[in-house]
């Protein structure tokens, strides 16, 4: 999901989740409606989110953060498997060395990791990231659209994804959505949405190189 | 060193000072002094001694039912002696109705409180902050006026309870070891909650109310279950309180100044932790107790409160956190 500041992308994902609930109109997950439930029922149907600047519990370790999701869950077995979970993707997202430090000795890229980690131990059906590779080291986007990938491929995982990084989205997405003005101004296959004469105007500027 | 560790190397003296570190040797100190003062007044048949014990222990369980809510959750509650008042009143009406015996009544006590404190969180969490705050200090005084004018509670005059031991040094002793038990349960929760995932999203709520709930922490049900576990430690708190005073009445049960008295041992002490609260609940109701005795009248709360302010701005984490604790592995996971 792509567009100008303020066109109501970040407010697209807090209706999704839950966290506003819509004046009028539905949230629908595979045919559901789930406009009117409150935000941690959301979750628990299989909506993760991430935020535009990482949302981490500080005084938690970075495993308590993994347990965070899915700490009213009480069955052993749930348990087990969460917990062996939370464990993977520590490992998958590179911080392995970093599960019992606190997280607020975390730098900001890792910070952004550990919410990324933290939201896939839910096992989400959909996970809606808010501009997850703004301000991030390079070295670490690279890890987060590897993970991003991995995740959608193995596990069929949608994602949304909110970003400026235009050029990089073009080859990691299905499908592109320009917004403007709280309304959703162009949307379908990537390289046509940025050849779009009025997501040009409204949102690149100029055309993307390389775009058809 | 171990190779792994990212600490620098550190000078020995630095083992010593981690080993004071620990939580067990804080809460050691002020537990000894306060065995100190249970041995002394069992031996010795010392009764006032016995009675500020037992104070104390009572204070030690409000303080850890408090901290559930109050120091992992963050919400600050002025509300401890609306259920402590209601175990006190489920005890003196049962045992004035039906003529049990005042010990049988405590578990029901516990439940009444947990109840009620279930009513009033469902709609009470609907506030947050200083509203909640706000709204605890309000119902304390809502719950007084309703015991003052119901019929039940005997209004302004109160109910009367028939003692439960012999003797008043019998009746000592025993409602010592009771408070004593109360006061372990109190702190085992604790103890047992910061070793659990319950703990990790009680944190949650803490830091970050509104991201906990988006990743699926059911949050109003997590502060009301917190909520209530405190009521029902507060509640049987009060079912014994009434069972030793063998007599309540409105405004010296629902005495704010009991809900004040929790909220500073645990800031004091170091809230979010099971050891501050019972470090907190010993200094402060040991001190308060010796300023009462040597200093009646104005001068004992002058210099409590001024002692206060030091201890506020000298160790503002709470005096055992004085030095900086080590987070080290939780789960064993």
């Amino acid at each position: 999901m792509i567009g100008p500041n303020g066109s109501g992308k970040t407010t697209t994902i807090n209706l999704l989740c839950g966290a506003i609930r819509p004046g009028k109109g539905s949230v629908r997950l595979l045919g559901r409606e789930i406009a009117r439930k409150p935000a941690h029922a959301v979750a628990a149907l299989g909506v993760g989110r991430t935020f535009q600047n990482p949302r981490v519990f500080s005084t938690l370790t970075v495993l308590e953060n993994m347990y965070v999701p899915v700490a009213h869950r009480v069955s052993p077995a749930a348990a087990r498997s969460m917990a062996a979970r939370a464990h993977e993707w520590i490992e998958l997202t590179g911080l392995g060395g970093f599960a019992h430090r606190v997280a607020s000795e975390l730098s900001g890229g890792q910070r952004k990791l550990v919410e990324f980690a933290r939201v896939m131990v839910q096992r989400p059906a959909v996970v809606l990231m808010d501009e997850p590779f703004a301000g991030v080291h390079p070295v670490v986007k690279e890890a987060l659209y590897a993970q991003i990938q991995r995740a959608a491929g193995d596990l069929g995982t949608a994602f949304l994804v909110v970003s400026h990084e235009v050029p990089d989205l073009v080859s990691l997405s299905d499908r592109f959505v320009c917004m403007a003005q709280g309304e959703v101004l162009v949307e379908g296959a990537p390289q046509e949405v940025c050849a779009n004469p009025s997501v040009i105007e409204a949102y690149l500027g100029a055309p993307l190189e390389g775009a058809a | 060193m171990n190779s792994h560790t990212h600490a620098p190397v550190r000078p020995r003296w630095h083992a010593a000072a981690a080993a004071l570190r620990h939580p067990a040797l804080k809460v050691a100190a002020p537990l000894a002094l306060l065995a100190a003062t249970g041995v002394w007044g069992a031996v010795t048949g010392d009764i006032a001694g016995l009675r500020i014990a037992s104070t104390v222990l009572m204070y030690i369980a409000l303080a850890e039912g408090w901290n559930l809510l109050g120091g992992y959750a963050g919400y600050l509650n002025f509300g401890t002696v609306i259920f402590l008042g209601i175990g006190a009143y489920t005890t003196a009406i049962a045992v004035t109705g039906t003529g049990v015996n005042a010990l049988v009544t405590i578990p029901l006590a516990a439940l009444v409180a947990a109840g009620v404190s279930v009513l009033i969180g469902i709609p009470g969490f609907r506030l947050r902050g200083d509203y909640f705050a706000v709204a605890t200090f309000v119902l304390t005084l809502a719950a007084r006026e309703l015991a003052n004018v119901l019929e039940i509670t005997g209004g302004s005059v109160g109910l009367f309870l028939p003692p439960v031991a012999d003797s008043l040094g019998a009746s000592t002793r025993l409602f010592f070891f009771l408070f004593l038990a109360l006061a372990a349960v109190s702190v085992a929760i604790c103890w047992v909650s910061e070793r659990t995932r319950w703990f990790s999203a009680l944190v949650a709520v803490r830091e970050d109310e509104d991201a906990a709930e988006v990743l699926g922490v059911p949050t109003l049900r997590l502060k009301v279950v917190a909520l209530a576990v405190g009521a029902a430690i507060a509640g049987a708190a009060g079912s014994l309180y009434a069972a030793q005073s063998l007599y309540i009445e409105p405004t010296g049960t629902f005495d704010f100044r009991v809900s004040l008295a929790v909220v500073v041992a645990v800031i004091l002490g170091g809230k979010g932790t099971w050891y501050g609260p019972v470090a907190g609940a010993v200094l402060t109701q040991l001190l308060a107790t010796q300023l009462f005795v040597r200093l009646q009248g104005v001068w004992d709360q002058l210099i409590f409160g001024l002692l206060l302010i030091a201890v506020a701005l000298l160790a503002p984490r709470g005096i055992t956190r004085l030095t900086r604790r080590a987070r080290g592995r939780r789960f064993g996971v």
